[in-house]
């Protein structure tokens, strides 16, 4: 290296080395999503989808003491308006909330959505049981119809991921950097 | 490759360009940067901690935080490693203050680690025994002890349900085996949805299923009316058993009739696929349930369900109805009961503890981490702030003496115009106001030797041009003989290049140039005797056949010769003493000399003529009037005795005659008159005179005339005198000279702007010891010679401003040079050709 020049390679390398394992696309194992589709029905836009969705064995500890797990479908709807590019529409973002009640021995699931809504709670005796419940949800109102004026071209992209933010803070920092906690999945394009 | 072999020098030039714009721009930035990412990390620290204590602020930004201070951390390291970078460099170069920077520094950073340290070993330990001393093992078992009493407390419920379901069952299945007509009493009503709004009405959950068309036509007749008639049985149970809810359910799971509290929804809870499964292998099914309509689960939020925390509980039965003889296939009935509010709501405290508890056991280790992170943050933060404060200190108090320092070497390198920037007020700046004051007076010092050098510089360039100057010849020597100075007038007079005078000792120079023997020999008698007198001798020196006479004027420089020897010792190698030695001053005396002899011999030879010739007349005549008188009285004899006497006596008186008038002639004071004339055809004129003697005689010149200033009269004279002595001198040789010859050569020499005369003869030349005096009157070799011949031609040569030199050719035979300056008009005509005329 010349004189003069940058002092620290090494200190480079370590901050790339530490932004490489920032970056949350840095592990996505776990989540992968299948299928999803929309429907127009009932005055309404509808969600349907498929996933498989892995929880490790950190999951499992975290949920038996008492920490509750977020899932969350981030769902995008865009109209495609050819020269007008893109346009983004307002749809609601659902989240499961799964935790272990203790007294039953049970696992359930809270859906809520971002609009306000919530969906009856269910309850599963084992984890596979509430994780194949989150990760295949049927019927989630997105939007109402009038927000997809029809005839139009659509596309719409979905994933399924684990929301750190919910997450205890002291745990928050490991969930960043451990493998077992990176639970987002790619996003799922298709158009209707 | 052109790219990858770029020029250095433009490699150079950029790199000059980058660190220019460091310096300017980015350098003197860092310092504010620095001090601002400084106070941001200590803010962002503050609500890292604040965040870790208080998870419900600063959540959000609490990873943000941490992104924060860590990159504030490696900002602060890089700006300290720059520092390092910067000093170590500074140490290699040897840059003045450097190394007491280091040694600053060490201590500064020692100091400032210590505490830091030992701070934060404590701090780590009281964080790990803090955190560890929350949890008790006997807390940890009395909470799963209270979660287990509470799981008994409600299993107790759970039995007490799964016997009244049971037993419920059981009836139901009485009371349907025992053949009601179900068919019949459906026709009998007027209605059954009718009647089960009834029933609705005294027992608000009793119904059928919604979708009671579709179960009328998946249903037979007489099971369809013996379903219906099932939901009062239901209801009637429901009630007795003070169950919330109770169901029965078919084949698949359908529902075939439900009875249910009034708050409960229309549509029953249908239990999952794997309860079904269980039930239909003749096993009951029995759990409890939180109740998902509670309004405190309704929100997916950790906080909703924080701010409602009782959670209504359930008991689901499920068993099957064996017996039930109206159905094509097994039948379950479903029982929901409401485990009681006060035994809910105990029981979910205690699951909430024994969470919380869980929890902070589960994220104890986090959170020590989290804590540990925190901490070794405050701990690198403080400490690179520290190190950086140390750079800061450390260059301020070092910035003064390395400017010291350099000051200092300038000043020793001369340079007095160095000032200290003084902007402090401490002993340092004190120190640097007396450097600059002192520099201030080398300065003036310096400045004021500098002008008297000048001065003395000036003088000394004055005298030396008023020396370079002088007629006179002036050499100045060193104590040890050795040339210090001399004008071109001595070199001149002494005939040595300038430039050689000037680079070697005196007994050099004469051994180079033997002609200069007699001049050494003078200044070496003059100093064997005394030296400290002034010298005043007459030098005679012939150079190439020319005599000078010098006039040396010697005197001591300074001080005295003879104390040379003591400061010697003083003087070291290859120094030149500028004090001490001696000045000669030369002057050329030869013509004055010449010209007091010429005028000497001059007087010599009027006053013999005027002597001489006026007795020659009457002792001419009184000789012939003898011959003339006598001659006829006398006898034979006698008169031719007579005759040879008085012949004798007129030839001898007609030789003085002739001696005289050229006595006469020499002594005539020179009345010529100067006009541009062609030498050329002057000198072939006068050999034309000469054409058919005995001595052959050949000119070699160039057609093109020769033009010179001078008066051809004497000129012609001139060469009359050189031809005939030659002339004379081959023919009266001692030995006879085989084809006597002279030779002639004419030529214009266009550098010194002269033209030169060469005669040369084949005959014994000069005798060498005649040499030096063969100019002076009375000096020949030939026995009827009068010795004038040659001074004459010496002396209308001097007439016309020229120069004439004797001397014996290599070969033989004398050769006589004469130089006479050129006229300037004819110097540009000489394009003749050599041409040789006898």
């Amino acid at each position: 290296m010349a004189r003069g020049g940058f002092a620290c390679p090494g200190l480079l390398g370590m901050l790339l080395v530490i932004l490489s394992l920032w970056s949350p696309l840095a592990y996505a194992g776990g989540v992968s999503v299948t299928r999803a589709s929309t429907e127009l029905r009932d005055g309404s836009l509808w969600l349907d989808a498929d996933a498989r969705l892995e929880l490790f064995k950190d999951q499992a500890d975290a949920l038996s003491s008492g920490v509750q797990l977020v899932f969350a479908w981030d769902v995008v709807i865009e109209q495609d308006r050819g020269w007008w590019g893109t346009r983004e529409l307002n749809t609601d973002a659902w989240r499961a909330r799964l935790e272990y009640h203790s007294l039953s021995q049970l696992y359930r699931v809270f859906w809520s959505s971002s609009g306000g809504q919530s969906l009856e709670p269910e309850s599963f005796a084992s984890l596979e049981g509430a994780a194949d419940y989150i990760s295949h949800p049927r019927n989630l109102w997105l939007a109402p119809a009038s927000a997809v004026p029809l005839p139009g071209a659509y596309r719409g992209r979905a994933r399924l991921r684990l929301v750190h933010d919910s997450l205890p803070l002291p745990i928050r920092p490991r969930a960043l950097f451990a493998s077992s906690w990176q639970l987002s999945s790619e996003w799922y394009l298709w158009a209707f | 490759m052109g790219v990858l072999n770029a020029p250095p020098a433009k490699t150079h030039a950029t790199a000059r360009y980058l660190r220019s714009l460091y310096r300017r721009h980015i350098r003197p930035l860092v310092p504010w940067v620095s001090a601002l990412v400084a106070l941001v990390l200590m803010g962002s620290l503050y609500l890292l901690t604040d965040a870790l204590q208080n998870s419900t602020r600063y959540e959000s930004l609490y990873v943000w935080l941490l992104a924060v201070n860590a990159g504030g951390v490696l900002f602060l390291l890089a700006v300290v490693l720059a520092h390092v970078w910067r000093l170590w460099l500074s140490v290699r170069a040897h840059v003045p203050g450097s190394r007491l920077t280091v040694r600053l520094l060490r201590a500064y950073v020692l100091l400032g680690l210590a505490p830091a340290a030992i701070v934060f070993f404590f701090s780590m330990n009281f964080i790990q025994r803090g955190i560890d001393s929350w949890f008790d093992v006997r807390i940890e078992q009395a909470l799963n002890d209270a979660l287990e009493l509470s799981r008994a407390s409600l299993e107790v419920r759970m039995r007490e349900a799964l016997r009244l379901t049971r037993r419920a069952a059981e009836q139901l299945s009485d009371s349907e085996g025992s053949g009601l007509d179900a068919r019949s009493s459906l026709s009998a009503m007027p209605s059954l949805q009718q009647g089960l709004g009834d029933l609705g009405a005294g027992s608000p959950g009793a119904s059928l299923p919604q979708d009671a068309s579709s179960l009328e036509e998946r249903l037979a007749p007489s099971e369809q009316a013996h379903d219906e008639l099932a939901v009062l049985a239901l209801d009637k149970l429901r009630r007795e058993t003070d169950a919330l809810e109770m169901s029965l359910f078919g084949a698949g799971g359908r529902i075939i009739a439900s009875a249910a509290d009034g708050s409960r929804a229309l549509v029953p809870e249908r239990p999952g696929e794997s309860v079904l499964a269980h039930v239909r292998q003749g096993r009951h099914y029995l759990a409890l349930e939180p109740m998902g309509s509670q309004a405190s689960r309704s929100a997916a939020s950790p906080e909703d369900a924080e701010a409602n925390p009782a959670d209504a509980l359930a008991v689901r039965v499920v068993v099957p109805l064996e017996r039930y003889a109206g159905a094509s296939d097994h039948r379950l009935l479903q029982a929901i009961f409401l485990v009681d509010a006060r035994l809910a709501t105990l029981a979910d405290s205690v699951q909430s503890a024994f969470h919380q508890y869980r929890e902070l056991i589960y994220l104890r280790h986090s959170l020590k981490q989290n804590f540990v992170m925190a901490l070794g943050l405050a701990l690198l933060l403080s400490v690179l702030m520290a190190v950086w404060l140390a750079f800061v200190a450390a260059t301020r108090l070092t910035e003064p003496i390395r400017d010291l320092v350099l000051g200092t070497r300038a000043v020793a390198d001369g340079d007095y115009s160095r000032r200290l920037p003084v902007q402090r007020t401490d002993d340092l700046g004190l120190l640097m106001r007396s450097f600059n004051t002192m520099t201030a007076r080398i300065a003036e010092s310096a400045e004021e030797t500098r002008r008297l050098k000048d001065e003395a510089d000036a003088q000394r360039d004055y005298l030396e041009t008023v020396l370079q100057h002088l007629s006179s010849g002036v050499l100045t020597l060193s104590d040890d003989a050795q040339v210090r100075h001399a004008n071109a007038a001595a070199a001149s007079l002494l005939g040595v290049p300038l430039g050689e005078l000037q680079q070697i000792d005196l007994p050099a120079l004469c051994e180079c140039y033997e002609h200069l023997l007699p001049l050494c020999e003078a200044l070496e008698g003059w100093l064997r005797q005394d030296g400290a007198s002034e010298l005043l001798r007459e030098v005679r020196l012939v150079n190439e056949g020319e005599r000078s006479i010098l006039m040396v004027r010697g005197a001591p420089l300074a001080h005295d010769w003879a104390q040379g020897g003591s400061r010697y010792e003083l003087r070291g190698a290859g120094e030149v003493n500028e004090e001490g030695g001696l000045v000669l001053v030369m002057d050329d005396i030869t013509a004055i000399i010449q010209g007091q002899r010429d005028a000497a011999w001059s007087e010599v030879a009027r006053r013999l003529a005027h002597e001489i010739k006026n007795p020659l007349t009457p002792i001419q005549l009184s000789a012939e009037r003898l011959r003339r008188k006598l001659g006829a009285v006398l006898n034979e004899a006698d008169a031719q005795v007579l005759e040879r006497a008085t012949h004798t006596i007129v030839q001898q008186v007609e030789a003085m005659k002739h001696m005289v008038n050229d006595f006469a002639e020499y002594a005539r004071m020179p009345q010529s008159r100067m006009t541009a004339l062609d030498f050329t055809a002057l000198v072939r004129d006068v050999l034309d005179l000469y054409r058919g003697g005995v001595v052959r005689m050949r000119l070699v010149s160039k057609d093109a005339p020769i033009w010179i200033d001078g008066d051809a009269l004497r000129l012609r004279q001139l060469l009359h005198n050189l031809l005939k002595n030659a002339a004379e001198a081959l023919q009266e040789a001692a030995q006879p000279v085989e084809s006597p010859q002279i030779n002639l050569s004419l030529s214009l020499r266009q550098s010194s702007r002269q033209v030169e005369l060469l005669v040369e003869d084949n005959g014994p030349g000069f005798p060498p010891e005649l040499l030096e005096h063969i100019f002076e009157p009375y000096v020949t070799t030939r026995p009827k010679g009068t010795g004038l011949g040659l001074a004459i031609v010496k002396k209308i040569t001097e007439e016309h401003a020229g120069k004439v030199r004797v001397s014996n050719a290599p070969e033989g035979g004398a050769r006589v040079q004469l130089c006479f300056p050129a006229h300037l008009d004819g110097l540009e005509h000489d394009d003749g050709v050599d041409k040789l005329a006898d």
